[in-house]
């Protein structure tokens, strides 16, 4: 069976708009007979398209009269049949027998586009991360997102460790991250990002600064959405990986789609563990003395492991009258993460300080196109969340960084390494709702409108700290809601394409707040707000390689529950924080042309401007912290791509991003600094070679090479003092080897990140693993 | 071909212009004045997570800014200075770094202590002791002794005064001297939830020394707990020997008052009693009518610089730049001698302060006074109660004041 999995990620334009009457059914094969899965069908006047199934077979909704049907597929030569479709009548059986081509690369451009480039081609500032690239390496999200231009990763370690997203100079809840258009903001650390192996993902959407009204949420600064495989097929696909520091990591992802009878059943699990004891350079104090800057002894991490599982088993029906898809899904999620040190506190390390979280969901998705009217397109889900996160510090002992141990003192009272004994459980309860529609009026016009909303109920309790807990102990309520809708527009041939949109957020919190008073008796907190944001996205197409993008939106930010009441530990409750407003514009370009049939370049550019209304920031005061409003700051960045293909043997890829991000509050003696500890300049390049059949060996080999840069950044306002702290210039290279066979059955890769054993801080001394090594092994098989 | 040579010129445009951008002055001229007489810890204005130590030539004129100059701290620090050396105590590293106080200023080293940071002394073996403990759960502080040369740690011990774990009681000091063989250490006792307790009367824990052993407890009834928290200043010693505390009593450094005054208590050199007979009542008096002390810092020839509050009407309003911050101090000079009170004419009503935000010199007094949008040094003279606006400081607190040496 001849099967090509690019095929599967073409789009076809203009699939709702049939005039349907009657059903051409129909079978495409090789010249051997084999199923051709993925061929395309397109009726050329009416533009109605189908995708042939496993079977190779296919069913195509035709008006009456002659037809003109084209079929193709990458790696075949076109056909072209005519076909005359009369009332009533069930049109023959259509048999189809493609012949195998040698420029599979000029169909493909002719053709199509994947699904990806047709997103890329929309006129939000997007990108589009295929993940299938990054499936047979061992990689997780968070990696091949730290590759995508204006995208900054900082993790604070190994595998599993805390981490910090920046896109365009927005920040952690500044930027959403959606699961399948499901947003995440309550899920947890355990579905967190840095889980997922790249082969479990389909596709990465970034939205930069201005997001689309189904990607509903109060996104400030964008939203990533990570897309799994939904595709009607029956496929297997598990992978284990072993590595450096006792790292462990497989996962599996399957799925069972009855052709006939729409019935499916899907999973999706991975397992990740670490031992994270790689060495990093710390001070080590000697008789109370720290070493100066710079004067640092390498030991081992000796209590940092990770570890996070998950499972999820959804089913329902794909492909029915009723239902494209309707799916009901079950998940369990668990991490457990060893606390080694903090931030700045590397001479102090811990030995017991743990984190436990754990989730359970459950989903039930509905997609519908043509629902009742042709034309009308609906989306719809329902998520309930129970996460629950337990933070544990009660070992009275005191460690050193040998492993070596005294302890504080025989006193219970005495226990906790870090600040006072705690063992504090957060158990929340989520329910998430979407409803969305798309109504094309015409070829040319679309409505949509979107309406989301997100309960939240969280309670702490901490067995040791019943006499602070008086306040946080009430449970917390917090509900969101967002209705949006969206106006699409395309002229001029569709060249050009412009979306307006309105966004309506709703917000309350229901809460019982600890004074920092303490003569005071704790209080309630109980506000609702309301706010209007709007925008709009357009591209134009200058021609078929050359595209103009200019997107704005005003978006709003609620500040989370944790902003607001604090943790009730070390945070601080700020019951005045405002919502945050950005101003977010984008205006860039993208160029995707070929020079011959060989030679390929994408060269991309934007340039962002971000103005913050009382940005969220986390400040740190003499004993604990707290979210403060900082009145006016403003971003002004620029990321540019480039991107070279060569034969489909070479890519050579390049990107680079600046961002520069001020503080414009006259009232600050840092009016005009950058803010602190945000990276400012910073890119990665790409090497990438394939060798079909190498060293006379079935199959193919890659070879990529692949390095990060970072450029120096201060750890405080950039322009006060003059003796600073920064946070040095980093260069990293990673080599990665993928061998596949059988077209892409088998697949493995060895990779070696950080080569050269580089010192690497993302956080201000908490230094990252040095040189690693990555043995994956993956199965990929779909099929009947 | 000719688009293909724009784009491509574009694309290596873009690159090359980010990386021009990039390469933006990195290196600012150290803004030092040659020989710099005086060095300022100072908040810049909105930081309260970062300090920075500037050094200038005048204090009485001009502006004192951070901007583009001065050595960053790693946080919001504490300072203290004995011997010629300025401590910056950082709470967010739990650690401190020696100065010597000469320009430019240079770091010695940076030593760590444990838990959060409550009051420092020095000895006569000049040795700095230190008492940490954990500020937000009830257990025993501890004290470290610390070579003041090579910043390393000598010894520790544990203090386990006024100690109730089931009650959720423990002590935090608010001043440390030593004193022959004994060390006197003021504390106030207080919840987990930092709330004093046990608050109308003053209470002192005497510890043998070298030894450290507990010796005994004393307390008086005629006032409330000594000193305040974030400073050292509970307990002073003058010239001759003598140590003096002070109870502020008051809602705005931090505790709710208890029927007793505000007041200064004595102890006699020689002595391990609080002087029976010895009592400044600060609240009641003619030139202060219910005012109460926030701070004192004493100036020599018997005399005390006081910081007196003169609206008690909010917690904790007393303690610099906080959200509930309140511009209700101003200055008088107490004779301890004499126990005249003496208001001082010259400076605005202003914030209060954390740690030690003296200058003595010449015998003159140098003080920092903000009222959260503006701050300025001003200059203190004890013997006419007067006092003068000097130079203009771009920061919401002055942290502190040092005098540096020649080189």
């Amino acid at each position: 069976m001849k099967f090509n999995f690019t095929i599967l990620l073409f789009l076809f334009l203009g699939l709702s708009n049939a005039w349907a009457e009657e059903t051409l059914k129909g079978g495409v094969f090789d010249e051997k007979g084999e199923p051709i899965i993925g061929a395309t069908i397109l009726a050329v006047e009416s533009k109605v398209g189908a995708i042939s199934d496993v079977n190779g077979e296919f069913s195509l909704k035709l008006g009456e009269g002659t037809q003109i049907i084209k079929i193709q597929s990458v790696g075949f030569q076109s056909e072209t049949r005519q076909i005359t479709i009369s009332a009533n009548i069930n049109p023959p059986y259509l048999k189809v027998t493609l012949k195998e081509s040698s420029e599979e690369l000029d169909e493909l451009v002719v053709y199509g586009k994947s699904l990806a480039e047709e997103n890329r081609e929309k006129a939000y500032s997007i990108a589009v991360v295929e993940s299938k690239k990054y499936a047979n390496v061992s990689v997780n999200l968070n990696q091949v997102l730290n590759t995508v231009p204006g995208i900054n990763i900082r993790e604070d370690g190994g595998l599993g460790s805390s981490f910090n997203l920046s896109l365009n100079g927005l920040t952690g809840r500044q930027v959403r991250v959606f699961i399948d258009g499901v947003p995440m903001d309550y899920f947890g650390s355990a579905l967190g990002l840095n889980n997922y192996s790249a082969n479990l993902i389909e596709n990465i959407e970034v939205y930069k600064g201005v997001v689309p009204i189904d990607l509903s949420a109060d996104a400030l600064g964008g939203a990533i959405n990570v897309v799994t495989n939904r595709k009607p097929m029956s496929f297997l696909d598990a992978s284990y990986s072993i590595g450096s520091f006792n790292t462990h990591r497989a996962s599996l992802n399957a799925q069972w789609y009855n052709p006939k009878s729409g019935f499916t059943v899907r999973t999706m699990s991975f397992y990740n563990y670490s031992d994270n004891n790689y060495k990093a350079g710390v001070r080590i104090t000697e008789n109370g003395v720290i070493p100066p800057e710079g004067e640092t002894t390498e030991v081992e991490r000796f209590h940092d492991a990770y570890e996070s599982s998950m499972g999820q088993v959804s089913f329902g029906v794909l492909e029915r009258a009723y239902a494209d898809e309707l799916m009901l899904g079950f998940w369990y999620a668990q991490n457990y993460k060893e606390i080694q040190n903090f931030a700045q506190l590397d001479y102090l390390p811990f030995g017991q300080i743990n984190r436990k979280e754990k989730n359970y969901l459950t989903t039930l998705n509905y997609v519908k196109k043509d629902l009742l009217v042709k034309g009308l397109n609906t989306k719809a889900f329902i998520v309930y969340a129970q996460p629950q996160i337990i933070n544990n510090d009660t070992s009275s002992r005191k460690y050193d960084w040998y492993g070596n141990y005294t302890y504080r003192g025989a006193e219970d009272s005495d226990k906790g390494e870090y600040k006072g004994k705690k063992y504090l459980t957060t158990t929340s309860k989520n329910l998430l709702a979407n409803v969305s529609l798309q109504y094309a009026i015409d070829p040319k016009q679309q409505v949509a409108a979107n309406f989301s909303t997100n309960w939240l109920k969280r309670i702490n309790e901490d067995p040791y700290r019943d006499l602070y807990s008086e306040a946080f102990s009430e449970p917390q309520f917090v509900h969101k809601s967002v209705i949006g809708l969206s106006y699409q527009l395309k002229l001029f041939k569709e060249k050009l394409s412009t979306t307006l949109f309105t966004k309506n957020y709703f917000f309350s919190i229901q809460a019982t707040n600890m004074p920092e008073n303490y003569l005071d008796e704790p209080f309630p907190v109980d506000f609702s707000l309301d706010r209007f944001g709007f925008g709009m996205a357009t591209s134009y197409k200058l021609s078929n390689d050359l595209q103009l993008k200019i997107s704005l939106e005003q978006a709003t930010r609620f500040p989370e529950p944790e902003e607001i009441l604090g943790d009730g530990l070390l945070l601080v409750s700020n019951t005045g924080l405002q919502p945050e407003i950005s101003t977010n514009a984008n205006l860039g370009f993208r160029m995707n042309k070929r020079f011959g049939a060989k030679h390929k370049l994408i060269v991309e550019g934007n340039q962002f401007y971000r103005g913050s209304k009382d940005f969220i920031r986390k400040v740190a005061r003499t004993f604990n912290s707290q979210f403060q409003n900082e009145s006016n700051v403003s971003t002004l960045g620029w990321e540019g791509s480039v991107n070279y293909e060569f034969n489909n043997w070479l890519t050579l890829g390049a990107n680079l991003t600046y961002q520069d991000i001020r503080s414009r509050d006259k009232d600050k003696s840092y009016y005009g600094s950058r803010i602190p500890n945000t990276p400012i300049l910073f890119g990665n390049m790409l090497v990438n070679v394939v060798a079909k059949k190498p060293f006379q060996l079935p199959g193919q080999l890659g070879v990529s090479y692949t390095s990060n840069f970072g450029e120096r950044y201060y750890l405080n306002w950039s322009e006060l003092a003059n003796d600073k702290i920064d946070i040095p210039r980093q260069y990293v290279h990673n080599l990665q080897l993928i061998y596949s066979n059988k077209d892409g059955r088998y697949n493995t890769s060895f990779s070696i990140n950080n080569i050269f054993d580089a010192k690497v801080f993302d956080n201000y001394r908490l230094q990252k693993p040095g040189r690693s090594f990555d043995l994956k092994l993956r199965y990929f098989l779909v099929k009947q | 071909m000719k688009k293909l040579n724009f784009t491509f010129l574009s694309a290596l445009c873009t690159v090359v212009a980010l990386f021009l951008m990039s390469c933006e002055k990195n290196e600012v001229d150290p803004n030092i004045p040659e020989g710099a007489k005086f060095a300022l810890a100072l908040s810049p204005y909105g930081t309260e997570s970062l300090d920075v130590i500037v050094e200038t030539d005048n204090i009485m004129e001009g502006v004192i800014s951070a901007v583009g100059n001065g050595i960053e701290q790693n946080g919001y620090n504490g300072y203290i200075s004995y011997n010629n050396t300025l401590f910056s105590a950082s709470f967010t590293s739990r650690s401190i770094k020696a100065y010597d106080l000469k320009s430019p200023l240079t770091s010695r080293g940076e030593f760590a202590f444990e838990d959060e940071l409550g009051v420092t002394t020095t000895t006569d073996e000049n040795t700095l002791l230190l008492i940490s403990g954990r500020r937000d759960a009830t257990s025993a502080k501890k004290i470290t002794s610390f070579d003041m040369n090579t910043l390393e740690k000598l010894d520790d011990f544990s203090l386990p005064i006024d100690l109730e774990e089931d009650n959720d009681l423990s002590a935090w000091p608010t001043g440390m001297i030593q004193r022959g063989n004994y060390l006197f250490v003021s504390y106030f006792q207080r919840t987990s939830q930092f709330y004093p307790v046990d608050t109308d009367k003053a209470k002192v824990a005497v510890f043998s020394y070298p030894e450290m052993e507990f010796e005994k407890q004393i307390t008086d009834e005629r006032t409330g707990t000594l000193g305040i928290y974030g400073n050292n200043n509970g307990l002073i010693e003058t010239k001759n020997g003598d140590i003096y505390a002070y109870s502020s009593n008051s809602y705005a450094s931090g505790v709710a008052p208890s029927g007793n005054p505000s007041a200064i208590l004595r102890i006699k050199n020689g002595e391990t009693d609080f002087d029976p007979a010895y009592i400044i009542d600060f609240e009641n008096n003619s030139a202060t009518q219910g005012q109460k002390i926030n701070f004192m810092h004493y100036v020599g020839n018997n005399k005390v610089i006081v910081r007196k509050i003169v609206d008690d009407s909010e917690l904790y309003s007393a303690f610099g730049n906080s959200e509930n911050a309140k511009a209700i101090c101003e200055f008088a000079v107490v004779d301890l001698v004499t126990k005249e009170i003496k208001n001082v004419s010259g400076a605005p009503k202003h914030w209060g302060q954390l740690m030690t935000p003296v200058l003595v010199k010449e015998g003159k007094a140098f003080m920092a006074v903000s009222n959260g949008e503006e701050t300025f040094v001003y200059q203190i003279d004890p013997e006419t109660a007067t006092a003068v606006k000097g130079a203009k400081v771009e920061g919401l607190e002055l942290k502190g004041i040092y005098s540096l040496s020649a080189n």
